[in-house]
Protein backbone atom coordinates (compact mmCIF):
# COMPACT_ATOMS: atom_id res chain seq x y z
CA UNK A 1 0.00 0.00 0.00
CA UNK A 2 3.07 2.39 1.31
CA UNK A 3 4.15 1.16 -2.38
CA UNK A 4 0.62 2.91 -4.05
CA UNK A 5 0.64 5.98 -2.27
CA UNK A 6 4.51 6.37 -3.02
CA UNK A 7 3.47 6.55 -6.73
CA UNK A 8 0.46 8.53 -6.10
CA UNK A 9 3.09 10.88 -4.40
CA UNK A 10 5.86 10.98 -7.75
CA UNK A 11 2.93 11.23 -9.90
CA UNK A 12 0.97 14.08 -9.00
CA UNK A 13 4.40 15.82 -8.21
CA UNK A 14 5.58 15.80 -11.38
CA UNK A 15 1.75 16.83 -12.86
CA UNK A 16 2.38 19.92 -10.33
CA UNK A 17 5.78 20.79 -11.10
CA UNK A 18 6.04 19.98 -14.54
CA UNK A 19 2.37 20.00 -15.97
CA UNK A 20 3.15 23.03 -18.24
CA UNK A 21 0.80 24.56 -21.28
CA UNK A 22 -2.90 25.61 -19.46
CA UNK A 23 -5.37 23.37 -18.03
CA UNK A 24 -6.39 20.82 -21.17
CA UNK A 25 -2.48 20.39 -21.81
CA UNK A 26 -2.27 19.57 -17.71
CA UNK A 27 -5.08 17.06 -18.82
CA UNK A 28 -2.32 15.04 -21.02
CA UNK A 29 0.18 14.80 -18.14
CA UNK A 30 -2.99 13.60 -15.71
CA UNK A 31 -3.87 11.00 -18.62
CA UNK A 32 -0.47 9.61 -18.71
CA UNK A 33 0.19 9.11 -15.35
CA UNK A 34 -3.39 7.89 -14.52
CA UNK A 35 -4.74 5.92 -17.24
CA UNK A 36 -1.64 5.03 -19.41
CA UNK A 37 1.07 4.79 -16.85
CA UNK A 38 -0.28 3.67 -13.51
CA UNK A 39 -3.91 2.08 -15.39
CA UNK A 40 -5.62 4.09 -12.46
CA UNK A 41 -8.48 4.23 -13.95
CA UNK A 42 -9.76 2.98 -17.35
CA UNK A 43 -10.00 5.47 -20.56
CA UNK A 44 -13.88 5.80 -20.02
CA UNK A 45 -13.54 6.34 -16.71
CA UNK A 46 -11.29 9.13 -17.11
CA UNK A 47 -13.87 10.54 -19.70
CA UNK A 48 -16.62 9.85 -17.38
CA UNK A 49 -14.49 11.97 -14.88
CA UNK A 50 -13.48 14.90 -17.52
CA UNK A 51 -17.46 15.26 -18.19
CA UNK A 52 -18.22 15.34 -13.86
CA UNK A 53 -15.42 17.64 -13.47
CA UNK A 54 -17.68 20.18 -15.43
CA UNK A 55 -20.25 20.14 -12.30
CA UNK A 56 -17.39 20.42 -9.32
CA UNK A 57 -15.29 22.80 -9.02
CA UNK A 58 -11.82 22.42 -9.63
CA UNK A 59 -10.51 21.75 -13.17
CA UNK A 60 -10.21 17.96 -14.33
CA UNK A 61 -6.49 17.16 -13.24
CA UNK A 62 -7.61 18.22 -9.48
CA UNK A 63 -10.90 16.20 -9.81
CA UNK A 64 -8.98 13.15 -11.35
CA UNK A 65 -6.17 12.85 -8.45
CA UNK A 66 -8.78 11.95 -5.80
CA UNK A 67 -10.93 9.62 -7.71
CA UNK A 68 -7.66 7.92 -9.57
CA UNK A 69 -6.43 7.73 -5.55
CA UNK A 70 -9.68 6.37 -4.34
CA UNK A 71 -10.22 4.01 -7.32
CA UNK A 72 -6.78 2.45 -6.47
CA UNK A 73 -6.58 1.71 -3.06
CA UNK A 74 -10.43 1.80 -1.50
CA UNK A 75 -11.31 -1.55 -3.67
CA UNK A 76 -8.25 -3.12 -1.49
CA UNK A 77 -7.49 -1.68 1.12
CA UNK A 78 -10.80 0.01 3.01
CA UNK A 79 -11.98 4.05 2.81
CA UNK A 80 -9.06 5.25 5.28
CA UNK A 81 -6.66 4.30 2.86
CA UNK A 82 -8.53 5.67 0.43
CA UNK A 83 -8.41 9.10 2.31
CA UNK A 84 -4.94 8.75 3.05
CA UNK A 85 -3.86 8.55 -0.57
CA UNK A 86 -6.31 11.28 -1.69
CA UNK A 87 -4.43 13.33 1.02
CA UNK A 88 -1.61 12.36 -0.73
CA UNK A 89 -2.60 12.91 -4.06
CA UNK A 90 -3.80 16.84 -3.32
CA UNK A 91 -0.38 17.23 -1.45
CA UNK A 92 1.44 16.36 -4.06
CA UNK A 93 -0.27 18.86 -6.11
CA UNK A 94 -0.74 21.37 -3.81
CA UNK A 95 3.29 22.00 -2.79
CA UNK A 96 4.61 23.11 -5.97
CA UNK A 97 2.23 25.87 -6.34
CA UNK A 98 3.33 26.58 -3.12
CA UNK A 99 7.16 26.29 -3.82
CA UNK A 100 6.40 28.78 -7.02
CA UNK A 101 4.56 31.26 -5.20
CA UNK A 102 7.88 31.54 -2.85
CA UNK A 103 10.40 31.54 -6.03
CA UNK A 104 8.38 33.43 -8.74
CA UNK A 105 9.27 36.95 -6.82
CA UNK A 106 12.64 35.98 -6.53
CA UNK A 107 13.08 35.09 -10.18
CA UNK A 108 10.25 36.73 -11.75
CA UNK A 109 12.41 40.21 -12.77
CA UNK A 110 15.28 38.18 -14.13
CA UNK A 111 13.11 35.89 -16.30
CA UNK A 112 10.63 38.85 -17.73
CA UNK A 113 13.76 39.70 -19.44
CA UNK A 114 16.11 36.63 -19.96
CA UNK A 115 17.01 35.41 -23.89
CA UNK A 116 17.04 31.89 -22.31
CA UNK A 117 13.67 31.40 -21.21
CA UNK A 118 11.95 33.24 -23.92
CA UNK A 119 13.74 30.96 -26.21
CA UNK A 120 12.63 27.95 -23.90
CA UNK A 121 8.88 29.09 -24.27
CA UNK A 122 9.13 29.53 -27.76
CA UNK A 123 9.36 25.71 -28.09
CA UNK A 124 6.75 25.09 -25.36
CA UNK A 125 4.45 27.43 -26.58
CA UNK A 126 3.61 26.03 -29.92
CA UNK A 127 3.88 22.70 -28.17
CA UNK A 128 0.68 23.01 -25.72
CA UNK A 129 -1.30 22.33 -28.70
CA UNK A 130 0.24 19.11 -29.37
CA UNK A 131 -0.17 17.74 -25.89
CA UNK A 132 -3.98 18.58 -26.20
CA UNK A 133 -4.04 16.62 -29.56
CA UNK A 134 -2.01 13.75 -27.99
CA UNK A 135 -5.01 14.13 -24.65
CA UNK A 136 -7.64 13.65 -27.52
CA UNK A 137 -6.11 11.07 -29.40
CA UNK A 138 -5.42 8.79 -26.15
CA UNK A 139 -9.67 9.02 -26.09
CA UNK A 140 -10.19 7.76 -29.25
CA UNK A 141 -10.32 4.46 -28.61
CA UNK A 142 -12.51 1.74 -28.61
CA UNK A 143 -13.70 1.94 -24.71
CA UNK A 144 -15.30 5.74 -25.55
CA UNK A 145 -16.53 5.27 -28.91
CA UNK A 146 -17.44 1.38 -29.61
CA UNK A 147 -15.35 0.04 -32.35
CA UNK A 148 -16.67 -0.51 -35.73
CA UNK A 149 -16.21 -4.24 -36.21
CA UNK A 150 -17.26 -5.40 -32.39
CA UNK A 151 -19.98 -2.41 -32.03
CA UNK A 152 -21.47 0.13 -35.27
CA UNK A 153 -23.92 1.28 -33.94
CA UNK A 154 -22.22 2.32 -30.99
CA UNK A 155 -19.71 3.23 -33.45
CA UNK A 156 -21.85 5.49 -35.28
CA UNK A 157 -23.95 6.82 -32.86
CA UNK A 158 -20.38 7.96 -31.26
CA UNK A 159 -19.31 9.56 -33.97
CA UNK A 160 -22.13 11.77 -34.76
CA UNK A 161 -22.25 12.59 -31.19
CA UNK A 162 -18.88 13.85 -31.49
CA UNK A 163 -19.32 15.74 -34.70
CA UNK A 164 -22.46 17.25 -33.24
CA UNK A 165 -20.62 18.54 -30.12
CA UNK A 166 -17.89 19.75 -32.28
CA UNK A 167 -20.29 21.95 -34.69
CA UNK A 168 -22.93 22.83 -31.47
CA UNK A 169 -19.78 24.31 -29.19
CA UNK A 170 -17.30 24.98 -31.61
CA UNK A 171 -19.53 26.76 -34.17
CA UNK A 172 -22.55 27.10 -32.60
CA UNK A 173 -21.29 28.32 -29.28
CA UNK A 174 -23.65 26.30 -26.98
CA UNK A 175 -22.04 25.79 -23.67
CA UNK A 176 -20.13 22.32 -22.80
CA UNK A 177 -22.69 21.19 -20.57
CA UNK A 178 -25.60 21.73 -22.48
CA UNK A 179 -23.79 19.00 -25.17
CA UNK A 180 -23.03 16.87 -22.38
CA UNK A 181 -26.31 16.81 -21.10
CA UNK A 182 -27.48 16.47 -24.95
CA UNK A 183 -25.49 13.64 -25.47
CA UNK A 184 -25.83 11.86 -22.58
CA UNK A 185 -29.43 12.23 -23.31
CA UNK A 186 -29.45 11.27 -26.69
CA UNK A 187 -27.01 7.62 -25.13
CA UNK A 188 -30.36 6.97 -22.83
CA UNK A 189 -32.46 7.13 -25.66
CA UNK A 190 -30.32 4.89 -28.32
CA UNK A 191 -28.55 2.69 -26.34
CA UNK B 1 -3.19 40.25 13.32
CA UNK B 2 -1.98 38.18 10.93
CA UNK B 3 -4.09 35.45 11.89
CA UNK B 4 -6.81 36.72 10.73
CA UNK B 5 -5.65 37.98 7.59
CA UNK B 6 -4.90 34.41 6.75
CA UNK B 7 -8.07 33.10 8.40
CA UNK B 8 -10.16 36.06 6.24
CA UNK B 9 -8.25 34.93 2.98
CA UNK B 10 -8.61 31.29 3.70
CA UNK B 11 -12.70 31.90 3.71
CA UNK B 12 -11.86 34.30 0.73
CA UNK B 13 -10.67 31.16 -1.55
CA UNK B 14 -13.12 28.27 -0.02
CA UNK B 15 -16.00 30.87 -1.31
CA UNK B 16 -14.35 31.48 -4.71
CA UNK B 17 -13.36 28.20 -5.29
CA UNK B 18 -17.34 26.96 -4.21
CA UNK B 19 -17.92 29.77 -6.96
CA UNK B 20 -15.79 27.83 -9.25
CA UNK B 21 -17.99 24.77 -10.36
CA UNK B 22 -16.78 23.69 -13.35
CA UNK B 23 -14.04 25.84 -14.34
CA UNK B 24 -11.25 26.81 -12.26
CA UNK B 25 -10.73 30.11 -13.59
CA UNK B 26 -14.29 31.27 -12.34
CA UNK B 27 -12.74 31.96 -8.97
CA UNK B 28 -10.86 34.78 -10.04
CA UNK B 29 -13.47 37.38 -10.93
CA UNK B 30 -14.67 36.83 -6.79
CA UNK B 31 -11.46 36.65 -5.37
CA UNK B 32 -10.48 40.23 -7.03
CA UNK B 33 -13.60 41.63 -5.61
CA UNK B 34 -12.48 40.28 -2.21
CA UNK B 35 -8.90 41.23 -1.98
CA UNK B 36 -8.63 44.28 -4.56
CA UNK B 37 -11.92 46.29 -4.54
CA UNK B 38 -13.17 45.28 -0.91
CA UNK B 39 -10.42 45.11 1.31
CA UNK B 40 -7.72 47.00 -0.82
CA UNK B 41 -5.30 44.51 -0.20
CA UNK B 42 -3.56 44.66 -3.38
CA UNK B 43 -3.98 46.92 -6.56
CA UNK B 44 -5.31 45.85 -9.87
CA UNK B 45 -2.11 45.84 -11.57
CA UNK B 46 -0.71 43.83 -8.41
CA UNK B 47 -3.41 40.81 -9.20
CA UNK B 48 -3.13 41.15 -12.75
CA UNK B 49 0.53 40.66 -12.63
CA UNK B 50 -0.11 37.78 -10.27
CA UNK B 51 -2.85 36.50 -12.84
CA UNK B 52 -0.78 36.46 -15.27
CA UNK B 53 2.22 34.64 -13.63
CA UNK B 54 -0.17 31.83 -12.20
CA UNK B 55 -1.71 31.26 -15.51
CA UNK B 56 2.39 31.09 -16.85
CA UNK B 57 3.13 28.62 -14.31
CA UNK B 58 2.99 24.70 -14.43
CA UNK B 59 0.54 22.78 -12.72
CA UNK B 60 -2.87 23.11 -11.24
CA UNK B 61 -4.21 26.57 -12.11
CA UNK B 62 -6.11 27.02 -9.02
CA UNK B 63 -3.75 26.12 -6.85
CA UNK B 64 -0.76 28.53 -8.33
CA UNK B 65 -3.09 31.24 -8.61
CA UNK B 66 -4.56 30.53 -4.51
CA UNK B 67 -0.40 30.19 -3.68
CA UNK B 68 0.68 33.18 -5.83
CA UNK B 69 -2.51 35.85 -4.37
CA UNK B 70 -1.93 34.40 -0.63
CA UNK B 71 1.26 34.89 -0.46
CA UNK B 72 0.86 38.88 -1.75
CA UNK B 73 -1.72 38.97 0.82
CA UNK B 74 0.00 37.38 3.61
CA UNK B 75 3.42 36.00 2.88
CA UNK B 76 3.65 32.19 3.26
CA UNK B 77 1.02 32.14 5.99
CA UNK B 78 -1.26 33.48 3.40
CA UNK B 79 -0.56 31.24 0.72
CA UNK B 80 -0.86 28.26 3.03
CA UNK B 81 -4.25 30.19 3.70
CA UNK B 82 -5.33 30.17 0.52
CA UNK B 83 -4.44 26.90 -1.07
CA UNK B 84 -6.27 25.45 2.39
CA UNK B 85 -9.52 27.38 1.38
CA UNK B 86 -9.06 26.02 -2.55
CA UNK B 87 -8.42 22.37 -1.22
CA UNK B 88 -11.30 22.17 1.63
CA UNK B 89 -14.37 22.20 -0.65
CA UNK B 90 -12.31 19.89 -3.20
CA UNK B 91 -11.84 17.49 -0.99
CA UNK B 92 -15.23 17.78 0.62
CA UNK B 93 -16.99 17.55 -2.68
CA UNK B 94 -15.17 14.82 -4.11
CA UNK B 95 -15.34 12.97 -1.38
CA UNK B 96 -18.72 12.15 -1.50
CA UNK B 97 -18.23 12.11 -4.95
CA UNK B 98 -15.83 9.08 -4.73
CA UNK B 99 -18.35 7.51 -2.76
CA UNK B 100 -20.91 7.28 -5.30
CA UNK B 101 -19.25 7.29 -8.76
CA UNK B 102 -17.62 3.89 -9.47
CA UNK B 103 -21.17 2.33 -8.27
CA UNK B 104 -23.43 4.66 -9.76
CA UNK B 105 -21.29 3.83 -13.00
CA UNK B 106 -22.74 -0.01 -13.28
CA UNK B 107 -26.57 1.16 -13.20
CA UNK B 108 -27.59 0.70 -16.51
CA UNK B 109 -29.12 3.93 -16.97
CA UNK B 110 -25.90 5.64 -16.26
CA UNK B 111 -24.27 3.52 -18.30
CA UNK B 112 -26.41 4.44 -21.56
CA UNK B 113 -26.00 8.09 -20.40
CA UNK B 114 -22.06 8.11 -20.37
CA UNK B 115 -21.74 6.32 -23.17
CA UNK B 116 -23.53 8.87 -24.99
CA UNK B 117 -21.42 11.37 -23.20
CA UNK B 118 -17.88 10.09 -23.81
CA UNK B 119 -17.68 10.74 -27.36
CA UNK B 120 -18.74 14.36 -27.07
CA UNK B 121 -15.64 14.73 -23.54
CA UNK B 122 -13.25 13.69 -26.70
CA UNK B 123 -14.88 16.52 -28.93
CA UNK B 124 -14.85 19.33 -25.97
CA UNK B 125 -10.73 18.16 -25.89
CA UNK B 126 -10.44 18.43 -29.42
CA UNK B 127 -11.70 22.40 -29.33
CA UNK B 128 -9.84 23.58 -27.44
CA UNK B 129 -7.16 22.11 -29.07
CA UNK B 130 -7.83 23.93 -32.24
CA UNK B 131 -8.37 27.35 -30.45
CA UNK B 132 -4.99 27.30 -28.57
CA UNK B 133 -3.55 26.26 -31.64
CA UNK B 134 -5.02 29.14 -34.01
CA UNK B 135 -3.32 31.75 -30.91
CA UNK B 136 -0.46 29.81 -30.36
CA UNK B 137 1.34 31.27 -33.91
CA UNK B 138 1.68 28.36 -35.61
CA UNK B 139 4.15 28.65 -38.15
CA UNK B 140 5.66 25.91 -40.84
CA UNK B 141 9.04 26.13 -39.02
CA UNK B 142 8.12 25.32 -35.65
CA UNK B 143 4.51 23.16 -36.20
CA UNK B 144 6.95 20.45 -36.07
CA UNK B 145 6.74 20.72 -32.30
CA UNK B 146 2.91 20.21 -31.29
CA UNK B 147 3.22 17.73 -34.32
CA UNK B 148 5.83 15.70 -32.02
CA UNK B 149 4.38 16.15 -28.83
CA UNK B 150 1.32 14.45 -30.22
CA UNK B 151 3.14 11.75 -31.44
CA UNK B 152 5.00 11.19 -29.19
CA UNK B 153 2.53 11.42 -26.06
CA UNK B 154 -0.49 10.18 -27.89
CA UNK B 155 0.28 7.56 -29.68
CA UNK B 156 4.00 6.31 -28.96
CA UNK B 157 2.55 6.98 -25.08
CA UNK B 158 5.20 8.45 -23.54
CA UNK B 159 5.25 10.99 -20.68
CA UNK B 160 4.61 14.77 -21.56
CA UNK B 161 6.85 15.45 -18.64
CA UNK B 162 9.79 13.81 -20.25
CA UNK B 163 9.02 15.50 -23.41
CA UNK B 164 8.56 19.13 -21.65
CA UNK B 165 11.98 18.46 -20.06
CA UNK B 166 13.71 17.44 -22.77
CA UNK B 167 12.16 20.63 -24.95
CA UNK B 168 12.94 22.82 -22.02
CA UNK B 169 16.32 21.80 -21.67
CA UNK B 170 17.16 22.24 -25.65
CA UNK B 171 15.50 25.50 -25.61
CA UNK B 172 17.33 26.20 -22.59
CA UNK B 173 21.17 25.36 -24.41
CA UNK B 174 19.51 27.12 -27.49
CA UNK B 175 19.30 30.15 -25.84
CA UNK B 176 22.51 30.27 -23.66
CA UNK B 177 25.07 28.80 -26.35
CA UNK B 178 23.36 29.41 -29.85
CA UNK B 179 21.31 32.70 -29.84
CA UNK B 180 23.39 35.01 -28.31
CA UNK B 181 26.35 34.27 -31.10
CA UNK B 182 24.24 35.16 -33.30
CA UNK B 183 23.85 38.85 -32.05
CA UNK B 184 25.99 41.38 -33.63
CA UNK B 185 28.69 42.21 -30.47
CA UNK B 186 28.11 45.64 -29.23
Amino acid sequence: MLIICFSLLLSFLQIGLFGWGGPFALLSYVQHEVVVEHGWLTSAEFADVMALSRVLPGDVALDAAPLAAYRVLAGEYGTGAAIGGIVVAFTALAVPAFAFSALAERFRERLSHSDVAESVLSLLRPMSPGLIAAAAILLMNGENFGSPTVNPWQFGVSLFLFLATLVGSGYYRFHPLFMIVLCGLAGLLLY
Amino acid sequence: MSMSISYETFLIFLRSTLASVGNSYAAVAPVREAVVLRRGWMTDDEFAADLALAQAMPGVFAFNFGAHIGRRVGGWRGSVAALMGTLLPVFAILLVVCFFFFNLREHAAVRSFLQGVRPAVVALVVLPCIRLGRRSRITLSNVWLPVMAALFVGIMGLSPVWLVLAVAFFGYLYGRYVRPTDRPTP
